[in-house]
């Protein structure tokens, strides 16, 4: 009897970890996007440097904006803004290259990836947040 | 173009056979000093100089070294060669709003300040390509954001013109206004070396971790030399 409850646990938490919202596939293109437009600031790990690029790891900005990340990877930014407690000022350049579908790749990267979300955006809404 | 040069230090170990205790010693002193086999090149130009001394013709060979400058640091502080006298140091040219590959250049050498922090013959220099928008203020807040306490590791502007020719013919580098270029300019990702008698003795990619941990086994060298 145990032995079927453990099972039917194991189940039920390996279906979860499927986590059916997150297309993979577009999980890892936006990661090679990553590699190539963002690690050079934001790192790999997605810690930053120092006080001069801010972590995309657990920051509370992100979850505050989500709304927001589109925008800023077309636009790029430069405000002070408070990241953890500690206030960051450089310019992130834009990237006004990349189109509405590999912005979503990006977005569902970081998201997944740094901001431990499995609730990913569509190609449809990331676009309506270009154009808001 | 610079000629790499390298340095034809005395390897002939002195042969005395007065005494034992002289061999003993200098055997002791060669095995302590293993960076005798590791001396670093001199880069650049040498010109053999021809003095008479006692009546005998001598060869010295003369280094390039860099040339006189003066310039700013974030602290509104003169530095000049007299700054650099006596001690090794790291050079290298960014701008704050670099969008390439600056930041990666400064997190190596935060890794280069870790190391040697503290350790008063050692400098690092980063000196600003766009002295118009890096201003001392804006220096200021940079330094203290990458932790540098701003007296080793200090961050120096100047002229544009002055600083462009000694990126290039002091350190090798090149710095260019490039307005088609991200971020405005081109300019070169080295680490320059520079001994304590101001001549350069290597240059490493700064963005590359591996050429950082070199550079770094390099200053340990440097460091045990005159
Ligand atoms: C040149 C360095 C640089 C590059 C390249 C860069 N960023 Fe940034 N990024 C920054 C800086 C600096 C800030 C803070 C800007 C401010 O204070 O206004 C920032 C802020 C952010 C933020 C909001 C703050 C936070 O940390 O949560 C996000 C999200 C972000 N960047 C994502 C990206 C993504 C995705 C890419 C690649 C498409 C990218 N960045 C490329 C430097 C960069």
């Amino acid at each position: 009897m145990r032995v079927v409850i453990t099972l039917i646990v194991v189940v039920f938490f390996a279906a979860c970890m499927e986590a059916p919202n997150v297309n993979m596939q577009q999980v890892a293109h936006g990661q090679q996007l990553y590699e190539i437009h963002c690690a050079n600031c934001h790192q790999l790990d997605g810690k930053g440097i120092a006080r001069i690029i801010p972590p995309l790891l657990n920051a509370d900005y992100i979850l505050k904006n989500r709304n927001l990340l589109p925008k800023i990877i077309r636009n790029g930014m430069q405000q002070r803004i408070f990241i953890n407690r500690i206030i960051y000022q450089q310019k992130m350049p834009n990237n006004n290259k990349l189109t509405d579908a590999e912005i979503t790749a990006l977005v569902n990267f970081v998201e997944f990836r740094f901001a431990k979300s499995t609730q990913l955006l569509s190609a449809d809404s990331v676009k309506n947040l270009l154009n808001k | 173009m610079p000629i790499l040069a390298y340095k034809t230090k005395n390897n002939t170990m002195k042969l005395n056979i007065k005494s034992v205790v002289f061999i003993v010693t200098s055997c002791t002193l060669a095995a302590c000093n293993s960076s005798t086999q590791n001396t670093l090149p001199i880069l650049g130009n040498r010109v053999a100089e021809e003095k008479m001394i006692d009546g005998k013709l001598v060869v010295d060979t003369i280094y390039q070294t860099v040339p006189k400058f003066s310039l700013l640091n974030q602290d509104s502080v003169v530095v000049n060669n007299e700054t650099v006298r006596g001690k090794i140091y790291v050079a290298d040219f960014f701008f704050t709003s670099c969008p390439t590959i600056c930041p990666v250049m400064k997190k190596e050498m935060i890794r280069v300040y870790e190391k040697f922090k503290g350790n008063n013959q050692v400098l690092m220099l980063s000196h600003t390509i766009d002295p118009d928008y890096d201003t001392i203020q804006l220096l200021r807040d940079y330094a203290d954001r990458l932790g540098s306490d701003g007296k080793q590791w200090m961050f120096l502007c100047g002229e544009r013109k002055p600083l462009y020719e000694l990126a290039e013919k002091g350190y090798y580098a090149s710095a260019v206004v490039d307005s088609t270029e991200p971020g405005g300019f081109i300019h070169s990702g080295g680490f320059i070396l520079v001994d304590k008698q101001q001549r350069v003795r290597g240059i490493y990619d700064g963005t590359s971790a591996t050429d950082v941990d070199k550079l770094m086994v390099d200053m340990d060298v440097l460091l045990k030399e005159q």
